[in-house]
């Protein structure tokens, strides 16, 4: 008789998993047991981490190639739990979250809208990678999202998906003024998700406070594929810059019903979008929007 | 040794070390090693050791992925066979994972298999290879199946830096072993464990697209798997990718209308119906209903054409899309309106080959055909528009995400109205407003938000409705003065009235009810600032429409003027919706005869006037007198205290409260189109003007207010402005030497394009841009001056494009015409993507003057001007193609380039040679280079630009394909920075 725990980002596929595989052969039984949190003032389930523990006569089956290969990530997840309290300063959840997308799409802008205690250290534009740890105030309590932020990886530069390791959730920044940055989504998802498997992705849009865009809400279909979700965002004007760590959240501590208590400080915005001019501009766009895009038009010269 | 042990202290410190300080050096040092010769071996050897951790697996994997990737050129041509070797000895080692290690092995491989070719390879190439090995080590077929997954997946992938040649090379390869490729992972699916890896591997060879008969996939055992798992327990991921690909796939290429795979359309699209029945299981997971709508998204947007036939087939994938247009989640709905879009522009597209009247019946048919599925969708989509009943409490942005909502919804229903017609789709959504309307009572309590929703639905249909409908649009109109309570409910009704502004015209009741309709928009301006706001731009439309109804009661909207723009009374008009009244009464004088227009232009400036002048009165005292109409007592009283305030209080002065009252000269100088009394107004305004200019002309957001409204008000009153801008011109040319702000040059502009070709003003212009170019060149003498005063950049060149068209004349004798090509030259290579363009233009433009007829006798002096600087212009364009610009930036700078060799020829083709020769061999190759040298000939014969822009890419592409061949090119094309003194 043995016991073993697993570790795995999903309790039901967990015991989905055990059924289906292991349980036939097995004489003993199994308990998905959710790793619960107490801090947060009532019982919450520790995501992404939650536990099988059996007990019984399953060794002989791990030599099967496919069981080894699901615990090979099982065990990844277990070292990177393992791995992550180097990390954790603070007593409450967090989450590793990458940002990434094309240079100038504003990922540092947008992260550094957040102005959580201990950010007010200096930037360095020139800096591989960036971590912000921002807090957001849940209705079960505080969660920390550590943002890996991958400003500036030009081209040749940067570790790329070197900073991807133990990612749990990410943010896919496209700019809707630059046609190019939206394009090169599938290949940022691509990249992120042969690192980080099955991790909920948001897709921002971003820069939708700027008049001349050139990617239209309805053209953005990549977030079709599972586990994405689009927002439109302007960095600079703090529009929508709660969803997409909202919708993280809900994922991560897989419930829906998960909402912000409070709202993060966050620099005062640069620009404002006016909601009634930019009403009645849109709705006189409304017909536009449909049709093909226009090119770059220059309306303080003609 | 110690350097495998420094890797994996950093990568420690990188993932785990609490300081910033300390990560940032570790993240420098592993950038820097992983660009070092060293790190091929080393993280080699980690990958062998034992007590490797995870993270340092991961991290070498990655590494030695990247190498392969980037550097695979610094290794000597014989090293090919023993890395192929240890990456297949890798793959073999890590094939029960981790997995993540195991995929980036993979890639590595699938890189090396992009530069090497088939025959280096050996083994009959990676296909075959891979074959042999899976059939001679079975244990490892889950590792070679992630190989077999990334290959096609990497043949676009431009990290690695294969030539252009050698990637196309290797699609073929790969095309050509798909049946190979396609023959294994049939044999895997054998192995019941590894079926989700196998459609995994399907789907990304799928996306090779070519290659793949339709009829064999129509009975392929792969695709029957695939959609067999559609239909199990927990839908798979991977057969949704797959279908997905499959019906991407077969919507490519028809013959004769019909698609080229109809066969397995015919196998897809029963299969993917049969989920219908799903979209309504609420007991299913959120990402599944997400799963299947996509697929019947896919399969709407992809069959488009063929549903358009309307056969009986299609008319079942409507009503799944119909249905899927109906699920409650927005998010799954919204799946669909691209497909009622592309539905509707192919039922009503005009196809104009053919026979005429069969075409018409054909079309006619098929509008029929889709009509019910257009009137239930008017049905299905419009009640998303109603408000929330919480909507008084929903944050900014989601009131803002309901409307985003709204306006989408709107689209869908355009395209109802465009297949069902706008009279058609009127009398549904009246019939809906009715409805509402008849339970509707005009007090506080009732419940608006139906009405509102109807009103709303017919309000975005305006443009489809004919302005001649007489059977609902009167019963429309009559119901909007009862739903006036509700501020949302009154701010739509404005909208309305705004929309419709063509019928009211066009109506033989207009007008009669043009009052009570204006009396609306009245109330709309007094209730809240969001009905103000529509009520401004109704108002707008219904003077812009119906203004020869209006003449005659100008009096009435003047009073409404006065109050909206004066910002005292009950009116909540924004000062940026103000400008809506000054638009409004501006197109009504328009359309009085000139002696009445001058009259009420004056009451129209009066309001708009009087504030500055109270700001501005210590200069400008004696203009009061001149141009108050009445109220003057007021004034006085006001001005006092104001003289003593002085121009330090002018000076900080936010610049809004200036701008507020300059826009609205802007907006009546553009829409009074009456020359003679606008130059007139614009001369009595001067003054002010000139009092504004000289107190704030540090202040760029008041300049550039200023100019806009001088802009417009040379553009309306052309010659008869004359003394005026003269003065006007003088004021920024002299002001710009101190201020140098880049309105004053597109203000300029403006004038260049109006007065340019009049030889009265030759004299005067010349001096105004050889001033503006001589202080503008000074500025810009280095790139860094560029980059730190783009906008001046940009509207200098701009500027000089203008002059080029406008007064060559003027421009190209002139001493200033070198400087300025002298300091474009310095600017080409400047990152911004507005005044890179600008630059590259005015080039071009110089470039193309034999093209603009009357330029052709200033050819001698261009010639003289460019030849001597030919091959350094023809360097740096060559530096911006390879790497110095961004490759998005290609399409201008190949354009500049194709000018330059269609004007200088051969010289050019010879600047060009100079130039790649520049670089060594090592970067480019000799074929390389007289590709794109040939090309260029070609084009100096007269060949088109598409004949340019590949081989073109292709340099590019060589030039970037990696950091070391990058900074050789750069390297060797210097230097692009041209310190060039300017001309005093």
């Amino acid at each position: 008789m043995k016991t073993r725990v697993l570790f795995g980002i999903d309790g039901f596929a967990l015991e989905f998993f055990w059924r289906t595989h292991w349980e036939e052969e097995s004489d003993g039984e199994a308990i998905v047991d959710f790793e619960t949190i107490e801090i947060w003032g009532q019982e919450m389930v520790r995501t992404p981490m939650c536990c099988l523990t059996f007990q019984g006569g399953v060794d002989g089956d791990f030599s099967r190639d496919w069981t080894n290969e699901w615990l090979g990530s099982v065990d990844l997840r277990l070292e990177s739990y393992l791995a992550l309290p180097n990390q954790q300063t603070v007593d409450y959840p967090s989450f590793k979250l990458v940002i990434v997308g094309d240079g100038g799409t504003g990922k540092t802008t947008f992260v550094k809208r957040h102005l959580t205690g201990e950010f007010e250290k200096k930037y360095e534009p020139t800096i591989g990678v960036e971590v912000h740890p921002l807090d957001f105030f849940t209705n079960c309590g505080k969660i920390r999202f550590y943002c890996w932020d991958t400003a500036g990886q030009e081209k040749f530069g940067g570790l790329r998906d070197g900073y991807y390791i133990h990612g749990q959730c990410a943010i896919i920044m496209f700019d809707v003024t630059a046609r190019l940055t939206y394009k090169n989504v599938p290949t940022w998802h691509r990249d992120l998700c042969r690192v980080c498997e099955n991790i909920p992705i948001v897709l921002c849009g971003n820069k939708v406070d700027v008049k001349n865009r050139q990617v239209k809400a309805k053209q953005v279909t990549f977030h079709r594929k599972k586990n994405l979700q689009y927002y439109e965002i302007s960095a600079k004007s703090n529009y929508n810059f709660e969803k997409p760590f909202l919708y993280l959240a809900r994922k991560l501590a897989g419930d829906p019903n998960l909402h912000f208590v409070e709202s993060p400080a966050l620099a005062p915005p640069e620009v404002h979008i006016d909601l009634a001019a930019q009403q009645l501009h849109e709705a006189e766009l409304a017909q536009a929007a449909a049709q093909p895009l226009p090119d770059d038009d220059d309306d303080t010269f003609e | 040794m110690e350097l495998q042990n420094t890797v994996k202290e950093a990568l420690n410190a990188l993932y785990h070390h609490p300081d910033d300080g300390v990560r940032l050096q570790a993240d420098r040092w592993l950038q820097n090693f992983q660009r070092t010769l060293d790190a091929w071996q080393v993280a080699d050897n980690l990958l062998h050791d034992a007590s490797s951790n995870l993270e340092t697996l991961i991290f070498c994997s990655q590494t030695l992925r990247s190498k392969v990737q980037r550097d695979f050129e610094e290794l000597p041509s014989e090293a090919f066979r023993p890395l192929r070797d240890s990456l297949n000895n890798l793959l073999r080692k890590f094939h029960k994972g981790p997995p993540k290690v195991r995929t980036q092995i993979s890639i590595a491989v699938a890189a090396l298999a992009v530069y090497v070719p088939a025959e280096d390879w050996g083994d009959g190439g990676i296909v075959n290879w891979l074959r042999d090995e899976m059939n001679m080590h079975p244990e490892y077929i889950p590792a070679f199946l992630e190989l077999l997954t990334v290959l096609p997946e990497e043949v676009y992938n431009y990290k690695i830096a294969a030539r252009p040649e050698r990637r196309r090379q290797f699609e073929k390869e790969l095309t050509s072993q798909i049946e190979t490729a396609l023959n294994i992972l049939t044999a895997c699916l054998n192995i019941n464990e590894l079926k989700e890896q196998v459609l995994e591997a399907f789907a990304s060879w799928l996306r090779l697209k070519h290659g793949i008969p339709g009829s064999v996939l129509a009975s392929h055992p792969l695709v029957l798997t695939a959609l067999s798992s559609l239909n199990s327990e927990i839908l798979s991921e991977a057969s949704v990718n797959v279908i997905s690909e499959l019906i991407h796939y077969t919507a490519a290429g028809s013959f004769n209308g019909v698609p080229a795979h109809m066969p397995l359309i015919q196998v897809i699209v029963p299969q993917v119906m049969s989920l219908k029945a799903h979209l309504r299981d609420s007991s299913k997971d959120e990402e599944d209903v997400k799963a299947i709508a996509r697929l019947f998204a896919d399969m709407g947007d992809s069959y488009v054409e063929l549903i358009a036939t309307g056969s009986d087939e299609s008319m079942l994938i409507v009503h799944a899309l119909l249905e899927v247009a109906s699920h409650p989640e927005y998010d799954i709905a919204s799946m669909t309106f691209n497909f009622w879009h592309s539905l509707q522009v192919n039922l009503t597209k005009r196809v104009s080959f053919g026979n005429e009247s069969s075409i018409d019946a054909e079309r006619n048919r098929r509008l029929q055909v889709f009509r019910p599925a257009y009137e239930s969708l008017v049905s299905l989509v419009s009640f998303r528009v109603q408000y929330p009943q919480d909507y008084q409490d929903l944050s900014y942005e989601d009131l803002k995400e309901f409307k985003q909502t709204r306006y989408a919804v709107a689209d869908v229903l355009i395209d109802a109205a465009s297949v069902l017609g706008g009279d058609p789709t009127l009398k549904i959504l009246y019939t809906k407003l009715f409805e509402a309307v008849s339970r509707y009572k005009n007090d506080e309590h009732s419940e608006w938000r139906p009405a509102e929703a109807a009103l709303f639905c017919i309000r975005a249909i305006s443009n489809y409705v004919s302005v001649v409908e007489s059977e609902v649009m009167p019963q429309v109109m009559s119901l909007l003065p009862k739903l006036t309570q509700h501020p949302q409910l009154l701010q739509t009704v404005c909208l309305t009235i705004g929309a419709y502004s063509k019928w009211f015209d066009a109506a033989s009741s207009g007008l009669s009810i043009l009052p009570s309709v204006i009396e609306i928009l009245m109330s709309g301006m007094g209730t809240s600032e969001d009905s103000a706001a529509a009520a401004a731009l109704a108002f707008r439309h219904i003077c812009d429409d119906c203004r020869k109804k209006l003449c005659g009661c100008l009096d009435g909207l003047f009073n409404i003027y006065h109050t909206a723009v004066n910002g005292e009374g009950s009116y909540k008009v924004s000062p940026e919706d103000s400008l809506h009244l000054v638009e409004a009464l501006s197109t009504v004088i328009t359309e009085l005869p000139p002696n009445n227009a001058k009259t009420y232009l004056e009451a129209l400036c009066y309001p708009v006037v009087s504030p500055l002048q109270v700001i501005f009165i210590s200069r400008v005292e004696q203009l009061i007198y001149t141009f108050v109409v009445d109220e003057t007592t007021d004034f006085v009283v006001e001005n006092q205290e104001i003289v003593n305030q002085g121009p330090e209080v002018l000076n900080k002065k936010p610049a809004r409260e200036l701008t507020v009252h300059i826009d609205r000269f802007a907006y009546i100088f553009r829409y009074v189109y009456h020359p003679e009394a606008v130059a007139d107004a614009i001369q009595r305004i001067w003054p002010i003007f000139k009092a504004i200019f000289d107190l704030r002309a540090w202040d760029m957001r008041t300049m550039e207010s200023l100019c806009r409204a001088c802009k417009y008000a040379v553009r309306t009153s052309g010659r008869f402005m004359g003394i005026t801008i003269g003065a006007m011109l003088e004021e920024i040319q002299c002001l710009y030497q101190q201020h140098h702000q880049p309105c004053f040059l597109y203000l300029s502009s403006e004038v260049i394009k109006i007065f340019g070709s009049d030889p009265t003003c030759a004299n005067y212009l010349k001096s105004l841009i050889e001033a503006l170019f001589i202080h503008t060149t000074r500025l810009l003498t280095s790139i860094q001056e560029f980059t730190a005063r783009p906008d001046i950049a940009d509207d200098c060149f701009l500027l000089a494009s203008r002059c080029i068209r406008y007064c060559p004349q003027l421009f190209i004798p002139s001493p200033v015409f070198p400087s300025l090509v002298d300091c474009s030259m310095i600017g080409i290579t400047i990152q911004h993507r507005e005044a890179s363009n600008s630059i590259l233009t005015f080039l071009s433009d110089i470039f193309d003057l034999a093209n603009s007829g009357k330029a052709e006798q200033y050819l001698p002096i261009r010639d003289a001007v460019i030849i001597p600087r030919g091959a350094v212009i023809t360097r740096v364009l060559v530096a911006a193609l390879t790497g110095a610009l961004p490759s998005s930036r290609l399409e201008s700078v190949t354009y500049t380039l194709l000018a330059l060799t269609r004007a200088y020829r051969a010289q050019a083709v010879e600047w060009a040679k100079e130039s790649v020769s520049l670089i060594p061999l090592t970067a480019v190759t000799e074929i390389e280079r007289s590709r794109f040298l040939k090309a260029l000939s070609d084009a100096a014969c007269g060949a088109d630009i598409n004949s340019l822009t590949v081989p073109i890419d292709e340099l590019s592409d060589v030039c970037r394909r990696n950091r070391t061949v990058q900074e050789i090119v750069q390297g060797a094309l210097r230097p692009l920075e041209l310190n060039i003194i300017p001309v005093s």
